[in-house]
């Protein structure tokens, strides 16, 4: 299963595909310490709260932006 | 004097972006310099290996700390009130806030919000517990809507962001004061020069939200410090009350008991 992360495209493993949440999908882009950092996402630009990364499955094609803060004016 | 936005009092009535300085400490000493206890700050993909993102947030959280400050998540980059909903509510996870910047782009060359949208997004952010600072052009009936839906605080241009023209339409800005009496009014976007928040804060306005024109000055921490004075001098005249403009000469000096020159006239 292919999904895009902040419009890269990365390769769910089989064994994952099944199953899948944002939480599979988050372990492909950041590493456990990036984890850590601060981040927020959207799937399909519909925000997914940090609580709800385990049961929000995820199908082919799907696509999840993470976003971290930035200087704004 | 303070001003009270959503509840809470700042001690400054500038409101300042943290974008476009020429490093992290710069901007942090110029923010410092300002006074404000508001911050701007965005959301964006980024690289998660780079540094320089989390570097900018460490020093946003210093100065908030150091000031007793809030922070101000926008919009920014919004083209649709789907996509800013989306963003707002975002932010709110990350930065522990109801108070969203509420940016919706309608034209790619000025940067101009688009109405229709910004009315949108502000109807559903409301409803979602938000605090919404809308920024919006200088129209009327856009700023009594937005002021309608709900929204304690209106940010009306200057000019394009970005710009540094200053008020562009001084007119409209004036009567969206004098219509608006009770909304807070925070001039945003578009100011170039301290003169142009003085002549803001003259007008009425609660405040002051700029960026560009400190990030880019050639000493962003002496312009931060006059734009302080400004908004100060400012606030202080409009509470003095500016003398009405007159359309001949009148002397100023008393003109009873004028001596021999115009004795034999």
């Amino acid at each position: 299963m292919n999904i895009f992360i902040n419009g890269v495209s990365y390769s769910v493993p089989p064994a994952d595909s099944l199953n899948a949440s944002v939480a599979h999908a988050l372990r492909l882009f950041l590493s456990d310490d990036q984890q850590q950092t601060t981040f927020a996402v959207a799937l399909n630009s519909e925000f997914v709260g940090r609580d709800f990364y385990s049961t929000t499955p995820i199908k082919q094609g799907d696509s999840i932006d993470v976003l971290f803060p930035i200087q704004g004016g | 004097m303070s001003l009270t936005i959503y509840g809470k009092t700042l001690n400054s009535r500038l409101l300042i972006g943290s974008a476009l300085y020429s490093s992290p400490q710069i901007m942090k000493d110029a923010i410092l310099a300002s006074g404000s206890q508001v911050v701007t700050l965005s959301l964006k993909r980024q690289n998660p290996a780079d540094k320089s993102g989390n570097q900018i947030w460490q020093y946003i959280q210093e100065i908030v700390a150091q000031t007793n400050g809030h922070l101000l998540p926008n919009t920014a980059g919004c083209k649709s009130a789907k996509e800013a909903i989306t963003l707002a509510h975002m932010s709110r996870e990350i930065f522990n806030t109801n108070w969203i910047k509420l940016e919706v782009i309608g034209d790619d060359y000025n940067l101009q919000p688009d109405p229709i949208e910004l009315l949108s997004a502000t109807e559903q952010l409301i409803a979602d517990g938000f605090n919404v600072l809308p920024y919006c052009t200088d129209d009327l009936v856009l700023c009594q809507r937005l002021s309608d839906l709900g929204c304690e605080v209106v940010m009306p241009w200057a000019s394009p962001i970005g710009t540094g023209k200053g008020l562009m339409n001084p007119y409209n800005l004036e009567t969206i004061r004098l219509r608006l009496p009770n909304t807070t009014l925070i001039l945003d976007a578009g100011i170039g020069k301290p003169s142009d928040a003085c002549l803001a804060m003259e007008m009425g306005y609660d405040g002051v939200l700029l960026n560009s024109a400190v990030a880019l000055a050639d000493n962003p921490v002496a312009m931060a410090k006059a734009f302080a004075l400004s908004l100060q001098a400012g606030e202080t005249a409009y509470v003095g009350g500016v003398m009405a403009e007159r359309q001949t000469a009148h002397p100023s000096t008393p003109t009873l008991d004028t001596p021999f020159w115009h004795q034999n006239s």
